[in-house]
């Protein structure tokens, strides 16, 4: 049997709202999730890519990084970490910091090349492995698509394979992959996205079963086990959404708005708050929400880290009428005319035609 | 839209075939190195115009490659009017242009003058050079000034930008037509009153019959017959004078005309009030999506300091940083500005095709194409990292074409055109990859 840990998506680096505090989250939750990954005592451990939220991490990033796989390697467990997006600038223009981690034998990665394969003998077995680094859509697409695995076990590991599930090669045992950072897994088929370590980009992240998970795969020849455990954020996240504000006046949607604060359920200090505001107000409305001591009001009503209120509202303005056709001329003095009921309709497209249009 | 472009004697290009394909393509190159001339190109194979920093460029031979004495263009494209596949071919020669429009289904050339073919591109398109530039174009130039500018012309630019600089241009053609109405009527008031003047100066007609009458008792008298004949024909000229006079002033030229052009300018000044009124509607009808799309795409780049951008009825811009502080954009930095520059300029292009392609409105057809020019220009390399995102996120348009010198960028295109200049007059060394 072999075991695999699948984690994915830290961003060391990564400061959501330019936070120190969360700079230092996000450490955390990657080194937990690694010790929870190495506590199922896997062979192999991969992280399919972003571990560094930017090409030039920080010594202290790196450092965490070569711990982690340190302790990795004292248990015996093989690293694989991808290349991802994130730590590649441009199309492989400079050299990811994980070839740096490759170079001094921390973790086995793709090298210079954006596709590699590595086998190796675990419990008996003969073990492919095809690492995807990230790199321009169609390329990937093609590689996952021509790839061609002849091991006992086959596995493929990509930051992503720019596929649709249900269009990626049945020969794998096991095919995971990253860059999404929400969790997802299908069973049957034998496909894994952890998620992020850590909430990295929450607008995409939170929401009804978002989850981050780590995934546990036991693969042997003649079947597959998945088990999972969730990665929960170190810092506690609230998501408000669907506060609808429609037809307010700025005040009222004030009011609204201090209302739900107050009726949230923050059980930590320091916690992000993020609500989400929807519904359709006028532009005056807008202009009278006060933005400014609301927030202020929540941070120290919830004693938060953060309370950020996403404006996903509309607005509108007052007038009634609507044009088909805004930039043909022609119609819409037509349209104008008739809907607000000038006489003459004809006379005035029969001057506009005389003097020309632009 | 657009599918290939084959450049001979264009410029730096001796020939040069590129193919373009839905997606994004990234032509990346150092500056001078010819990324500019395709757009002109491009410009030019639709319009037979080059715009360059904000003028047109006087000669077009001066499009002609060094040493040579005629450049050619031909341009594949799909219309957004039908769906068609057309090819137009142009040459420039010196002191005079040839075009070509065909039909690539059939095989059919459908218009081989200048003129034609100019007018059935404007058709195919839906939308004449300035609407192209408005929807399609985002410059450099463009990006940067737009928050600096005062209100009244930051709304201005803005209106433009939405294509609705054609009611302004309307609006000028419908002054200068009042203009002459005016003059026509002082014209015929200043006539007419020279002619109440001489007519006020000439005696009346009964004057004139007192006058025929006396004449009449001195010839009774006796007088000298010759002289009274003089006199005789003095009076009746005077009559006749008289006579014109009168009828001048009752002619239709100077009584009735005057009623009709009054009336006019009466249906001019109304015609004025709903061309005033339109942009306002329309700016309103589509300044909720703009918002929201130049929204989306600045908090792209920059949601981890900003968590809105709003455009008041003033065509203010404001950013509202994480805090729910309100930002005015000229305290931003820079690379903010020129982000929201960018963010709006793109957002009218999506809002615009969005609106179209949701068919809430008939609006325009889309042209289904982005052309942005150095989009990365201020922003710090962490950012820069943001916009292939950000450029990729642009899925309601068909075709992006990005130019740009940023080796950054090259990760947001499906197809990246390298340029390399090979040092004096050589050709740039042309490079795709997929």
């Amino acid at each position: 049997m072999v075991r695999v840990a699948h984690i994915s998506d830290s961003h060391l680096g990564a400061a959501m709202f330019q936070l120190p505090e969360r700079r230092e989250d996000v450490r955390i939750c990657f080194r937990r999730a690694v010790e929870r990954a190495l506590s199922y005592s896997p062979d192999i451990l991969v992280h399919t890519g972003d571990l560094f939220d930017s090409p030039d991490p920080s010594q202290v990033d790196m450092q965490v990084a070569i711990e982690a796989f340190k302790a990795a390697a004292k248990k015996d467990v093989m690293v694989v970490v991808l290349q991802g997006n994130h730590d590649l600038a441009g199309l492989r223009r400079t050299a990811s910091p994980v070839r740096t981690l490759e170079q001094a034998e921390y973790v086995v990665s793709t090298g210079e090349e954006q596709y590699r394969i590595v086998r190796e003998k675990i419990d008996g077995q003969d073990v492919e492995m095809h690492m995807l680094s990230w790199g321009p859509k169609r390329t990937t697409q093609r590689l996952v698509r021509e790839s061609r695995p002849d091991g006992d076990i086959n596995l493929l590991f990509a930051h992503t394979t720019a596929t649709n599930w249900d269009s990626l090669p049945l020969d794998f045992d096991y095919i995971g992959e990253g860059h999404t950072h929400v969790f997802q897994l299908d069973r049957y088929a034998g496909i894994g996205a952890p998620g992020s370590t850590a909430v990295i980009e929450w607008r995409r992240e939170l929401g009804k079963n978002r989850t981050r998970q780590l995934i546990i795969v036991d693969a042997e020849r003649d079947g597959i086990e998945f088990q999972t455990e969730e990665l929960r954020d170190v810092r506690e996240f609230v998501h408000v959404y669907g506060l609808d504000i429609t037809g307010t006046s700025g005040e009222m949607a004030n009011e609204v708005i201090k209302k739900k604060i107050e009726t949230l359920p923050v059980r930590s200090n320091g916690s992000i708050v993020i609500i989400e505001v929807s519904g359709t107000i006028d532009s005056e409305a807008e202009s009278a929400i006060k933005r400014e001591e609301l927030v202020e009001f929540g941070r120290k009503h919830l004693n938060a880290l953060v309370v950020f209120i996403e404006p996903k509202w509309n607005v509108l303005g007052p007038r009634p009428v609507s044009l088909s056709r805004p930039l043909d001329v022609r119609k819409s003095v037509t349209e104008y005319a008739l809907k607000t009921g000038m006489n003459q309709v004809e006379e005035l497209v029969q001057l506009l035609d005389e003097i020309g249009v632009g | 839209m657009i599918r290939r472009l084959y450049l001979e004697d264009f410029r730096v290009f001796a020939g040069q075939e590129f193919r373009f394909d839905d997606g994004i393509t990234c032509i990346v190159g150092p500056n001078g190195s010819g990324k500019t001339t395709i757009l002109e190109a491009i410009e030019f194979a639709l319009f037979k115009r080059v715009r360059r920093k904000d003028k047109d460029i006087g000669k077009l031979e001066e499009l002609i490659r060094h040493g040579r004495r005629r450049a050619r263009v031909e341009m594949e494209f799909i219309a957004p009017a039908n769906g068609r596949r057309y090819l137009v071919k142009r040459t420039i020669n010196v002191g005079s242009t040839a075009a070509e429009l065909i039909d690539i289904e059939t095989g059919e050339t459908i218009e081989d003058t200048v003129k034609r073919v100019n007018n059935e591109i404007v058709r195919l398109l839906g939308t004449d050079r300035d609407g192209f530039a408005a929807l399609a174009y985002v410059r450099q130039g463009d990006i940067s000034i737009l928050s600096r500018l005062p209100p009244r012309k930051k709304r201005s630019t803005l209106r433009d930008m939405m294509g609705l600089g054609i009611y302004d241009d309307t609006t000028k053609n419908l002054k200068s037509r009042t203009r002459l109405l005016e003059k026509k009527l002082s014209l015929i008031s200043q006539t007419r009153q020279t002619l109440e003047e001489v007519r006020r100066h000439l005696p009346s007609g009964t004057t004139l019959d007192t006058a025929l009458q006396a004449l009449e008792t001195l010839r009774g008298q006796g007088t000298d017959g010759a002289a009274l004949e003089v006199l005789k024909t003095l009076i009746d000229q005077i009559r006749e004078s008289v006579r014109t006079v009168e009828e001048k002033l009752a002619s239709e030229e100077l009584s009735v005309q005057p009623r009709l052009i009054e009336k006019e300018k009466t249906l001019a000044a109304r015609l004025q009030t709903v061309l005033d009124e339109i942009p306002k509607v329309a700016e309103e009808q589509l300044k909720p999506r703009i918002r929201a799309e130049a929204r989306e795409l600045f908090l792209n780049i920059f949601g981890d300091k900003y968590s809105d951008l709003t455009i008041d009825d003033d065509y203010d811009i404001r950013l509202f940083d994480v805090g729910g502080h309100p930002v005015k954009l000229s305290k931003a930095s820079g690379g903010e500005d020129v982000c929201v520059n960018f963010a709006l300029r793109v957002a009218v292009n999506t809002a615009l095709q969005k609106e179209a392609q949701a068919g809430n409105t008939e609006m325009l057809q889309p042209l289904g194409l982005l052309i942005l020019d150095e989009p990365g220009a201020g922003l710090d390399s962490q950012r820069r990292r943001w916009l292939p995102e950000a450029i990729s996120s642009l899925d309601s348009v068909k075709q992006v074409i990005v130019v740009t010198h940023m080796e950054e960028l090259r990760d947001a295109g499906n197809v990246v055109i390298t340029l390399q200049p090979q040092g004096y007059d050589r050709p740039p060394r042309v490079i795709v990859q997929e």
